[in-house]
């Protein structure tokens, strides 16, 4: 608390002061007080005082030592000196703080109100800087509307689980929006770019003063790393922060898992936005635990951080997912082993399903795509992304082409079926497709529905076999048989020799799909 | 445009009115408000010209600025209101606090205090 600086009510001291006898003509003379005003003379006094400031060689420790050396031994100048000095900077700090207040209050005109207006406005970032830069703007930062929106989000792993803790405390139930994690600059929005888990690990790499050695031998040191229960603080406080919170974007937590993802999830009911990226969750637990308690979720957006290899997703989670989140528009699930059946659920069962984004899955052949335009959940399509599927088959992407031509999916207006490698053909995917023997109708869908924006971008022959991910050859092999006589495709999948942890691999790895040209197939599935 | 002037206009009856009060508006700044006003409710301009618009508005000075948030406020204009927090929003985003300081002349009080 502060001091009271009203030495006024003191006592006026006396001090025997030995003046000298050879009186120099100083400019600061007595001023005469006939009055004998108490504080008038203190204030005298003081003035005077102060004014021995402007003398070119003060000395005042030499005259206080000739003035002690005066003085009879016992005397307690020494104290007094330091109790006045004392009193006197504590005043002159004092006054300092009230005109360096009074002159914030003027530049800076706006009330509390205002200035919180202002604050919510700002990032993060600049919002921790604003209060920095003042003790009024530090309070006023520290209101609850300022920290509605959390971007918490770095180049370099910067952020650690204190600051995310006092920063959603601070948000209470104001909190609506978190992004957490490891963004670098060059990883540029999800939607028709490439995927981003490769471009953030790269960049990792690559960023100054960090590298993956580093981390690993950093092990030890939590200061500026994120652990698993960095959203624990969403369930604190009676659950308060998650229970309005709408968006949520993870990136990259190394430390994160399904457990404490789905425990995050749990607290978080009104969410409409979810992105995760990069972190080392299974697909169908993530996606369970959305079914179970994100009922009104709007957006979807997942990308996986071991590109190909997750093969965790059931039809059942599609069928629960379809069913608890009937709201889903937007659906993007980048990187995993996706099977057409299963997709086929999702397509079709989510009603108003609008964005979709497969690109970098695995195993899906386009399959899906077939007779969806004329049913409830795939003419409702604006925009459908399924870049760089290694096993998307050029002959399925032709029927979904001529479907569009036919007339179907009139509200797509957005379509892209690039291949870095291209497209799988017919009876081996092994070998691609090249744009120079394309036998797609891309002209004329271009003409037929110039509102659509159509990317298929795919290399020309020869410089395939220097793009070939040798990674792909060995984790995935896929079988095809050859086409039965009605024109229906017969596949089966067999799971390679790598570590399938879910348990899901042998009783999936067999599954037999035969699709009709035109039968209906939906009895099958639970729609 | 203005809630408190239509407030104003609905509370008094029509064939007395005169004039209205606005005590707290300085005559340059309630200029800058009227030409707001008159912008934002003649429908000449696109939306994208009008943002353009706007953008050319708030570019003054901040003292400028801050007169125009208080006269926003007591004249209850909503848009014009946004619209000039924002651009000072925009001011101190990126900055460092010894920045903001030096940009805003706001002193340090925090060196002096003995206490938080």
């Amino acid at each position: 608390m502060r001091l009271v600086m009203d030495t006024v009510e003191e006592e006026f001291v006396e001090i025997p002061i030995p003046i000298p006898s050879s009186t120099s003509s100083s400019s600061m003379a007595k001023r005469p007080c006939p009055s004998q005003n108490p504080r008038m003379e203190l204030e005298n006094l003081l003035y005077q005082f102060l004014s021995l400031s402007d003398r070119p060689s003060l000395s005042l420790d030499l005259s206080f030592e000739n003035l002690l050396q005066s003085m009879p031994p016992d005397t307690d100048l020494i104290d007094r000196a330091l109790k006045m000095g004392s009193l006197l900077l504590d005043a002159a700090k004092h006054s300092s703080r009230k005109r360096a207040s009074n002159h914030n209050s003027i530049v800076w005109p706006l009330p509390p109100d205002l200035t919180f207006k202002i604050f919510s406005m700002l990032d993060t970032q600049s919002l921790c800087y604003v209060s920095a830069a003042c003790s009024f703007f530090s309070k006023c930062a520290k209101d609850p509307l300022c920290y509605e929106n959390l971007d918490l989000t770095t180049l370099v792993p910067k952020v650690n689980n204190a600051v995310v803790a006092t920063m959603i405390q601070r948000a209470g139930k104001a909190l609506r929006s978190l992004k957490l994690g490891v963004v670098p600059a060059t990883a540029c929005s999800p939607g028709f770019c490439q995927p981003m888990v490769s471009t953030i690990r790269k960049a990792i790499v690559e960023a100054p003063n960090f590298s993956w050695n580093d981390k690993r031998s950093r092990q030890g040191r939590e200061s500026s790393v994120l652990t698993r229960c960095c959203l624990s603080p969403l369930s604190g406080d009676g659950g308060a922060p998650g229970a309005l919170l709408r968006k949520l974007h993870l990136y990259n937590i190394e430390r994160m898992d399904s457990t404490s993802l789905c425990g995050a999830l749990s607290a978080c009911p009104s969410l409409l936005d979810l992105e995760i990226v990069g972190i080392h969750v299974e697909l169908r637990q993530t996606l369970m635990s959305v079914s179970a308690n994100c009922h009104l979720i709007e957006r979807l957006f997942f990308e996986s951080s071991r590109t190909g290899r997750d093969d965790s997703l059931k039809a059942q989670t599609c069928s629960e997912l379809v069913n608890n989140c009937p709201n889903l528009t937007s659906l993007s699930l980048r990187g995993f082993k996706l099977h057409d059946c299963k997709v086929r659920i999702l397509v079709k069962g989510f009603r108003k399903l609008k964005y979709v984004d497969f690109s970098s899955s695995y195993s899906i052949t386009g399959n899906f795509l077939r007779n969806l335009g004329n049913c409830n959940g795939g003419n409702l399509l604006e925009v459908l992304i399924l870049r760089d599927c290694m096993h998307l088959k050029e002959m399925e992407v032709i029927r979904f082409l001529t479907a569009i031509l036919a007339g179907d999916f009139k509200l797509l207006m957005h379509l892209d079926i690039s291949n870095r490698e291209g497209l799988a053909c017919e009876a081996d995917w092994y070998h691609r497709c090249y744009s120079s023997n394309s036998n797609m109708p891309i002209k004329q869908v271009l003409e037929a529905r110039p509102d659509m924006r159509l990317v298929a971008e795919y290399p020309s022959e020869g410089s395939y076999a220097e793009t070939f991910d040798a990674e792909m050859n060995s984790d995935i092999s896929l079988q095809f048989s050859s086409p039965t006589s009605d024109g229906s495709i017969f596949m089966s999948t067999s799971e390679s020799s790598y570590n399938s942890d879910h348990g899901s691999g042998n009783e999936e790895g067999q599954d037999a799909v035969i699709y009709g040209e035109s039968s209906d197939e939906d009895n099958n599935m639970n729609l | 445009m203005s809630k408190t002037v239509k407030d104003a206009i609905e509370t008094i009856p029509t064939d007395e009115i005169n004039s209205i009060s606005l005590s707290l508006v300085r005559s340059e700044i309630l200029t800058k408000v009227i030409e707001y006003c008159k912008k934002h409710n003649s429908a000449q301009m696109s939306d994208v010209d009008l943002m353009d618009w706007d953008v050319e508005f708030a570019n003054v000075h901040y003292t400028t600025l801050f007169d125009l948030v208080l006269s926003a406020n007591y004249m209850n204009i909503n848009c014009l209101l946004d619209l000039v927090c924002g651009k000072i929003a925009d001011m101190i985003k990126g900055k460092t606090p010894g920045e903001i300081a030096k940009l805003f002349d706001i002193k340090d009080v925090s060196t002096y205090e003995e206490d938080n």
